[in-house]
């Protein structure tokens, strides 16, 4: 027993260091573990460690599940299955022939194959990023490609087990069905009667939770398959509930500890690479890198999305899957799949990990450079917007970026009856602006946008994007036309004012001053005063609904 | 490198499920019944164990999670010793521990040695029994918040001494030779030196360098969790490698990071965990007894657990008393304090392990514990209906120069949730107009900015209902809340009182929609906010250019401002 505290003592000592270091450089905890575990291998003994692995996969898929939002499908299904089945023959049943045929054997190019389709949801979600960037186009694509990425992992678990367990297949699909079944009954009647009966407490939660797992993951193992498909479906008996916070914020702590063990031990059981190994993590970190990136820009290209939309998706979409990870780990276990493949699917989701994170810090640039060299459009006859202009522009205001503050500002020129034209590059928020008579379906980057938009007799610009390459293009126009730009910081607004900006909106400012005339209007004021307010922004929010549905 | 030896051990058996099931089960009964979910553990162990179906044994796995469960109480409870939060009643709570623990252990002493038991036995039980539930008061006080009025507080800082000596108690057990008194002194010594250097070593590091620490990595709470737990395991594989118990160890580690301000979102972290890992140990304790062990002195667990419970009872109010509190405080103080501590059954089972003891007497402990911990649970419900029937017998204590120090209870303040650069131009606008300003937030890098500001910091997430306790959410006259997550919200609008005015944020229409349905006043969308305020500068343009100019002024002045800092 006293060694394995030892070894516990070291694995989160080594943890937290690294974990330190990597969240400074790259926002990331996955490969910090790993590499972590790399080091501590060399000089610690496994002893309680593997035996916690299983845990560490438990938690980790039930985190997975319950954070699984199957309404993220709403938004971008079509594009997402398509570049999903292009990625799965393209690069999956591809590779997987290729592999084949050169002798890797079925499961080893099963398993690489799994490696450079499916990309992951947690590290995109780690990255800052895509939190910001949700209401974007790209963003919910990429979202729903990780749900769908999600949901097919469990499927081609279930298609394993056969080779795996040794079960039937339509056993197995029946399990996992049932167990789907049990997991959404669970979810309607049990768990709302549950967390009312235990007036909300939270250790109580926490236990039925962790009782759900094991019940799920008991059945598994009774029923002879992966227990990742139980930790699953216990996890999405609680994803999306309305209370779910305490329950899915205490399992959270022990996932933490769990995973950090399961990275740990994964990092742990890398030896010295030999050659085959190299040679399987490079093949995997260029295809995903490379590869899969352009493969899946090129399907949302043709499924209509603007080549710019569909670049910054695929450049989301450039890591391997922990899930990759977690099911490899089970193969390797059982001795299925080879040592070189197992550590070459290790090496290669750290590696991908770190570089995805740049390409996310990135992308801006990345997209913009990649956009421009790289030879494929989006095909004219399916392409969705064109611009159109329809009055003949004079003394009239530019909006640039027709997201809620573009919108809000339009309906705003529409209601006083003035004349405008919006320059707009994003297609969904083109959606919504169906009514508008003049629109300029082009990069604000782009000098034809401004011609067209006949920037020169224009009396007003309005830059609603935060970068600072935008506002910089529009106080570099030679017009009489004020210019206000916006900047998510002072210090870029006050270079930007210097620059020749007429105004410069800092939406936290803005949103400041705003919020703080209807505090005081309210703190000030008596009940009446309250329930008034109330009833105006009420009837603000539902014109928005209603512009929003419209 | 590891190698790959997998056993069935490793599996996830079928031993684990039935004890999680079982537990869970019985913790709802528990609940629904006022108990505390110790005793619905300890039960468990029993069900399963020996004593009733004898179908789970204690595996590896089990072991290694009490094992571990056991630190990491040490570590919890070390975190939640402020010692600023009974700063100002320390003198008495000082004076009632010390007597409290020489009156009460001499009572046991006397209870035990009439009782027939051999004196090594009347020893460890002596000093086994005499101390209060930390986690069982605690618990329900928090739950009624009462953890915060001065009987709470009373009892929260009696614990605390209390569990610095059960700690030192632990320490004592330990000792290698424990027939001789020599080597036990020599032992206590070592400990209590390397107990000395731990300490400060804790203190200091999180005096000076945990704020730093916290800083870097508190915003991302699972980086927090792994730091803390890091920290935890440290001081156990030092105190491992110096002989000290591992308790010892973590009960430190803990005891350093509570002083700073950060301790309460890394308690919440570590709580589930622990919660878990105490669920194995307490059940664990349950199987590890054979029936005959719980059956040998069950009398002897009824007589004596009646009489420390109304002798106890006896010598706390006494004690309180004479620090002239008033009668209901000191009534009330000690009628929480009536039940044996959990870590009764840690000392017993370290005794039992030493050999001091027979299993006989980790049966009797349980028991106890089971009994008082049953009967207390309903006393602290019940409390103060309790006092008020049987006030007029305590009439004769009231006097003129007893009173109740003055606490101050957070009341028709004002909260803002989630400190950023839109509500940091509020705190003076709500200061003025309710005094009292609480701003919550997960980033700890405020915590000097809003030390200035007049305003109280707290570092915490809502999504704990300690912490909207501990803000008091339920008192306070408006909120204004910055959470993203809408979950957050619902639960403002569910614990605030009626005519609280809020101020919630949602990330999209649909929050939005759903939070006033629940009766939210007013639903901020940063983005609808500063476009309507720049919808009303672009309607001054468009009236007059000059008047444009004019309005946005004191913006472009507050940028320049804001870009200097």
């Amino acid at each position: 027993m006293i060694g394995v505290i030892y070894t516990f003592a070291a694995v989160f000592m080594l943890s937290a260091i690294l974990l330190f270091v990597f969240h400074k450089l790259f926002k990331l905890t996955i490969p910090a573990y790993i590499i972590a575990g790399l080091i501590g291998g060399i000089f610690l003994t496994e002893e309680g460690l593997l035996e916690l692995l299983q845990w560490g996969i438990a938690f980790v898929v039930f985190i997975f599940g319950a954070k699984l939002e199957p309404g993220k499908l709403k938004h971008g299904i079509g594009g997402s299955l398509l570049s999903t089945g292009a990625q799965i023959t393209g690069l999956g049943l591809g590779f997987f022939g290729a592999l084949y045929l050169a002798g890797f054997g079925t499961l080893n190019s099963i398993y690489i194959s799994a490696a450079l389709v499916f990309s992951s949801s947690l590290t995109g979600t780690e990255l800052s990023e895509k939190y910001a960037t949700i209401e974007l186009l790209y963003g919910r694509l990429a979202e729903a490609t990780d749900v769908i990425h999600d949901i097919l992992a469990i499927v081609l678990i279930l298609l394993l087990s056969p080779v795996l367990f040794s079960v039937g297949i339509g056993y197995a699909l029946a399990v996992g069905g049932g167990m789907l079944v049990l997991s959404l009954a669970f979810r309607r009647f049990l768990f709302p009667w549950l967390f009312e009966l235990s007036d909300h407490s939270e250790e109580l939660m926490l236990l039925s939770g962790i009782s759900l797992l094991a019940v799920m993951i008991a059945i598994s193992q009774l029923a002879g398959i992966s227990i990742v498909v139980g930790a699953f479906f216990a996890g999405l008996a609680f994803s999306r509930f309305p209370y779910n916070i305490e329950l899915v914020e205490s399992m959270e702590s022990l996932k933490d500890f769990f995973a950090a063990v399961f990275f740990f031990s994964l990092g742990a059981l890398v030896t010295v690479p030999d050659a085959a190994t190299l040679g399987i993590a490079l093949l995997i970190i260029l295809v995903t890198v490379f590869v899969k990136p352009l493969l899946t820009a090129i399907s949302l290209m043709h499924y209509g999305y603007d080549k710019r939309t569909a670049y910054r998706c695929a450049l989301t979409l450039d890591q391997v899957s922990e899930f990759v990870l977690i099911i490899a780990v089970q193969a390797y276990l059982i001795s299925a799949i080879a040592a070189p493949v197992f550590q070459g699917i290790i090496l290669a989701t750290t590696v991908t990990m770190i570089t995805t994170s740049y390409t996310d810090r990135y992308s801006d640039k990345i997209q913009n450079i990649i956009a421009d060299r790289l030879p494929f459009e989006t095909p004219e006859k399916i392409k969705r917007y064109h611009t159109r202009i329809n009055t003949n522009l004079k003394d009239h205001v530019i909006i640039v970026g027709y997201d809620v503050q573009g919108s809000r500002l339009g309906d705003f020129l529409k209601e006083k009856g003035e004349e405008f034209v919006v320059i707009e590059l994003n297609p969904e928020m083109l959606e919504e602006a169906d009514g508008l008579e003049n629109c300029v379906f082009k990069s604000a980057m782009d000098n034809e946008s401004w011609e067209k938009a006949n920037y020169k007799d224009a009396k007003l610009i309005i830059s609603t994007p935060p970068q600072k390459h935008v506002s910089e293009k529009i106080l570099s126009l030679d017009t009489d036309a004020r210019k206000v730009v916006r900047s998510n910081s002072f210090n870029i607004a006050r270079k930007l004012i210097e620059g020749g900006a007429d105004y410069v909106m800092v939406p936290d400012l803005l949103a400041s001053e705003q919020l703080i005339d209807y505090v005081e209007e309210a703190i000030y004021g008596d009940k009446e005063t309250v329930k008034r307010m109330r009833g105006e922004m009420l009837g603000k929010l539902k014109r928005n609904i209603d512009d929003f549905e419209k | 490198m590891f190698d790959i030896a997998i056993t069935e051990g490793l599996f996830i058996t079928w031993d684990f499920v039935l004890l999680i099931t079982v537990a869970t089960v019985l913790g709802y009964i528990a609940h629904k019944t006022y108990q505390p979910n110790l005793i619905a553990y300890l039960i468990t162990g029993l069900v399963l164990g020996p004593v009733f179906l004898n179908i789970v044994q204690e595996t590896a796995l089990l072991e290694l999670m009490s094992e571990l469960g056991l630190a990491f109480l040490l570590f919890l409870l070390g975190l939640q010793l402020k010692f600023d939060a009974i700063k100002n009643i320390l003198k008495p709570i000082l004076k009632i521990s010390f007597w409290q623990t020489v009156l009460q252990t001499s009572l046991a002493f006397v209870i035990y040695y009439f009782l027939g038991f051999a004196m090594v036995e009347v020893i460890v039980m002596a000093l086994c029994t005499v101390f209060g539930a930390t986690p069982v008061i605690v618990k329900l006080l928090d739950e009624k918040d009462e953890i915060t009025s001065l009987p709470g507080k009373i009892d929260v800082g009696v614990l605390i001494v209390q569990d610095i000596i059960l700690v030192v108690y632990l320490t004592l057990f330990s000792a290698p030779d424990l027939t001789n008194p020599v080597p036990i002194a020599i032992n206590f010594f070592q400990v209590m030196g390397v107990m000395a250097v731990l300490g400060v070593f804790s203190y200091a590091v999180s005096r000076w360098m945990v704020p730093k620490v916290v800083r870097e990595v508190g915003k991302n709470k699972h980086l927090l969790f792994i730091n803390g737990a890091a920290w935890a395991f440290l001081f156990i594989g030092v105190s491992l490698a110096l002989d000290v118990p591992v308790e010892v160890g973590a009960f430190i580690a803990g005891l350093g990071l509570a002083q700073s301000p950060y301790s309460d979102e890394l308690k919440q972290q570590v709580k589930p965990l622990t919660d878990f890992f105490m669920m194995v140990f307490f059940a664990t304790i349950g199987l590890g007894l054979a029936p005959e062990y719980l059956t040998v002195y069950w009398k002897e667990a009824i007589i004596a657990s009646s009489l420390l419970m109304v002798g106890n009872f006896i010598i706390m109010l006494y004690l309180i008393d004479r620090e002239k509190f008033s009668p209901e405080t000191s009534f009330l103080g000690s009628i929480n304090m009536v039940q044996v501590s959990e870590f009764s059954l840690v000392v017993g089972a370290l005794t039992v392990s030493r050999g001091l003891v027979g299993n006989e007497i980790l049966g009797y402990l349980s028991l106890m514990a089971i009994m008082t911990m049953g009967i207390s649970a309903y006393i602290i419900k019940y409390n103060h209906e309790i006092y008020d029937r049987v006030k007029h017998l305590f009439e004769f204590m009231e006097s003129e120069e007893k009173g109740d120090v003055d606490i101050k209870i957070l009341e028709d303040h004002a909260i803002i949730v989630g400190y950023n650069e839109i509500t940091r131009r509020l705190v003076p606008v709500l200061k003025e107009r309710y005094g009292d300003v609480v701003v919550i937030d997960k980033n700890p890098e405020y915590v000097e900015m809003l030390r200035e500001s007049g305003a109280e910091f707290v570092f915490g997430d809502l999504k704990h209902e300690e912490m909207r306790r501990s803000i008091g959410l339920k008192r306070a006259n408006v909120i204004v809340s910055m959470a993203m997550e809408d979950a957050v919200n619902r639960r403002v609008l569910s614990d605030k009182k009626e005519d609280a005015i809020t101020f919630l944020r949602a990330k999209d229409r649909d929050d939005a929609a759903g939070l006033y349905d629940l009766g939210a006043d007013f639903v901020i969308i940063k983005r609808l906010l500063s476009a309507e305020k720049m919808t009303e500068y672009i309607e001054s343009f468009l009236e007059d250019p000059e008047t444009f100019d004019e309005a946005v002024e004191g913006d472009k002045q507050i940028i320049d401002w804001e870009a200097r800092l």
